[in-house]
């Protein structure tokens, strides 16, 4: 019984902080409860027993990713006005009513298929062997992507005249 | 209901908060905010079949830390670009950025 | 006139110290049995009493430890510096050459308002030296002192904590930005500058140690120092390392985002009382942390000739690393900003990718000085 309580309130507390996040009238909230969001989904790997892959997230979304966005928030500003029209939010309603239907069909799937306990639990050396072996060559293409990303954010975001 | 379907369910409710941010949101940076959502929901999706049915020894885990990589890149342009219009317009909203059109 | 941050001061702190009371009554529930047995030990066995779980958690690399060392450290710092400029330093409180003046310095900060201001953003502006200093002291429960001192050994220790260290940027920007005030927030984003540009270079740095002792694990990397240390091994990844500790630490010379003479004290400017030497308790702590971590991965950790228990070892090593940290401020000036962050992304980081790939060329013959 607890063992299936833990993931529903994890559910529940990462959706209150999306939901905050998109719906708080200040930005900066916004962008503190999404913080908040992504802990709650690293929560949920330590859960699902992939360790390294919540610190991963932990240290990327939450330390990086987090902190560039607040810090946009911070230079961009609280602007413009906060009420969407309401043609927007119809449409906004029925893309999630479309989705929360794909359930139903996930459901009568999903819920016979067989699960297999991952058995041998985490293994470092078998996700460090895999990296390299299968995916060594998408790794050298993520740091040419990554590096090409922060090449043309910097050019984006570079003032020619002034500096801060 | 076994475990696999609660993560999935889970994935889902995320999935619908981050569409529902994204069609009906005017200013960019809470769009922003709903895809990264968005791409955590689908990263919650891999990362529940990485261990309940998974297809690989140990590497299924990977392509959930790759995901998370470029969701990094991605924020990073995209925080850039919106800055850069901050610049040349004094706010973000989407609905007036429509001088493609047409 | 009155502010309105009066009340709102009086009842935060109210629910707040009400809340605080709770949870330590719940802590203290849930570790009942641990209490009572310690207290037990006390009465009965008392050396046993150093093997206890709750001993570890409250005293040693716990809570009190993290709590007086920042005390030791800021009496040892203000009289280097002062022997380095000439002067005395404390001199009156407590008998002998100031040494109880950190404690006088924390009963006024105790005694004086907390002044928040006007248009602030109240609760955020209280709240993020609380998660500052949580960043700081969380870490430290992964390091460990000794083959029987430490607090949690986590096979992934090294990674959780730069993971929940770089959280710190975050605690940052906010308090720089609730405080309403321009000024801190450049100082803000030049903290932030400061700390983004020399994070690479601080993981990139722990890599060599990582790959001499393959091990994730805090435990794991000092057990394979035994033969020889790793700064022998690796040594510009430890001066990489330390450089990028005194950035992340906004030591002088890396002072730039509390630059007394540009910035008042930069973002740390509307923090009074005891909400600032909060703030300084963290960045001691976060001191704490980081020379623990020094001293695991490159010093060897609790690895000496047996002529001294292995905790006193660390303890010797963990104050050289802050005595040299602490000379450090006396010495040297300030960097400017550009220097700074060119500093970071253009000689560190390829300083530390060298010595990856030197150690890669040089495995087969350090592979038998391992373990």
């Amino acid at each position: 019984m607890v063992d299936i309580l833990i993931p529903i309130l994890l559910i529940a507390l990462s959706s209150v902080a999306a939901l905050l996040s998109l719906e708080s009238k200040s930005l900066v909230y916004g962008a503190i409860s999404l913080a908040i969001f992504f802990v709650g989904l690293s929560l949920f790997f330590f859960y699902l027993g992939l360790p390294y892959l919540a610190i991963f997230q932990l240290a990327i979304y939450v330390g990086a990713i987090a902190v560039l966005i607040m810090f946009a928030v911070m230079v961009v500003g609280e602007g413009g006005s906060r009420e969407p029209k309401s043609r927007l939010v119809i449409m906004g309603i029925l893309g999630v009513v479309s989705i929360v239907s794909s359930l139903y069909f996930a459901v009568s799937y999903f819920g016979s298929v067989s699960v297999t306990q991952g058995s041998q639990g985490f293994n470092m050396s078998l996700l460090s062997s895999a990296l390299i072996n299968q995916y060594g060559l998408l790794i050298v293409v993520l740091g040419l992507l990554l590096s090409s990303a922060a090449f043309g954010a910097v050019a984006l975001a570079r003032r020619e005249a002034e500096e801060t | 209901m076994n475990d696999l379907l609660l993560y999935v369910a889970g994935s889902t409710i995320f999935f619908a908060i981050g569409v529902y941010g994204l069609l009906s949101k005017k200013s960019a940076i809470r769009i922003l905010f709903a895809i990264e959502i968005i791409i955590n929901a689908a990263n919650l999706n891999i990362a529940a079949f990485a261990r309940y049915a998974p297809y690989d020894l140990g590497g299924a885990q990977a392509i959930a830390m790759f995901v998370i990589s470029i969701a990094a890149a991605e924020a990073a342009v995209g925080l850039a670009i919106i800055i850069e219009a901050f610049r040349l317009r004094g706010r973000v909203n989407v609905d007036e950025m429509n001088e493609m059109k047409g | 006139m009155i502010s309105k941050s009066d009340t709102f001061t009086s009842r935060f702190f109210k629910v707040g110290a009400v809340g605080s009371f709770l949870l330590l009554v719940i802590i203290i529930y849930l570790l009942l049995p641990d209490i009572l047995n310690a207290i037990k030990l006390i009465l009965t066995d008392p050396p046993a009493l150093l093997e206890t779980d709750i001993f570890k958690l409250i005293i040693f690399p716990g809570l009190l430890y993290i709590s007086i060392v920042p005390l030791i450290a800021e009496w040892v710092e203000r009289k280097i510096v002062a022997k380095m400029q000439v002067r005395v330093g404390p001199l009156y409180v407590g008998g002998w050459e100031g040494v109880l003046q950190p404690i006088a310095d924390l009963l006024k900060l105790l005694s004086k308002e907390i002044i928040i201001p006007r248009n602030a953003d109240k609760m955020v502006f209280i709240l993020s030296p609380v998660l500052a200093f949580i960043i700081g002291a969380l870490p430290s429960i992964v390091i460990p002192y000794s083959p029987n001192y430490v607090i949690w050994n986590y096979q992934f220790g090294v990674v959780l904590f730069f993971a929940v260290l770089s959280f710190y940027p975050l605690a940052v920007l906010t308090a720089a930005w609730s405080s309403n005030n321009k000024y801190s927030f450049i100082g803000g984003l030049r903290a932030l500058y400061q700390l983004a540009s020399y994070e690479v270079p601080l993981f990139l740095s722990t890599l060599p140690s990582v790959m001499l002792s393959n091990s994730l694990s805090l435990m794991g990397i000092a057990e394979s120092q035994s033969k020889i240390w790793f700064i022998a091994l690796a040594p510009v990844s430890a001066i990489v390392f330390f450089i990028a500790m005194m950035a992340e630490l906004e030591r002088i010379p890396f002072d730039t985002p509390e630059a007394d003479s540009e910035l008042v004290t930069g973002w740390t400017t509307e923090y009074a009382g005891m909400a600032w030497g909060l703030l300084q308790f963290a960045s001691y702590v976060k001191l704490t942390a980081f020379s623990g971590v020094f001293v695991v991965l490159f010093l060897g950790g609790w690895q000496g000739p047996s002529l001294l228990p292995p905790v006193v070892w660390t303890l010797i090593k963990v104050g050289v690393v802050i005595l040299l940290l602490l000379l450090a401020r006396g010495y040297y000036p300030r960097i400017r900003i550009d220097q700074l962050v060119r500093g970071g992304w253009s000689w560190l980081i390829p300083l530390s990718i060298i010595n990856i790939l030197a150690l890669f060329a040089a495995q087969p013959f350090v592979a038998s000085l391992v373990r």
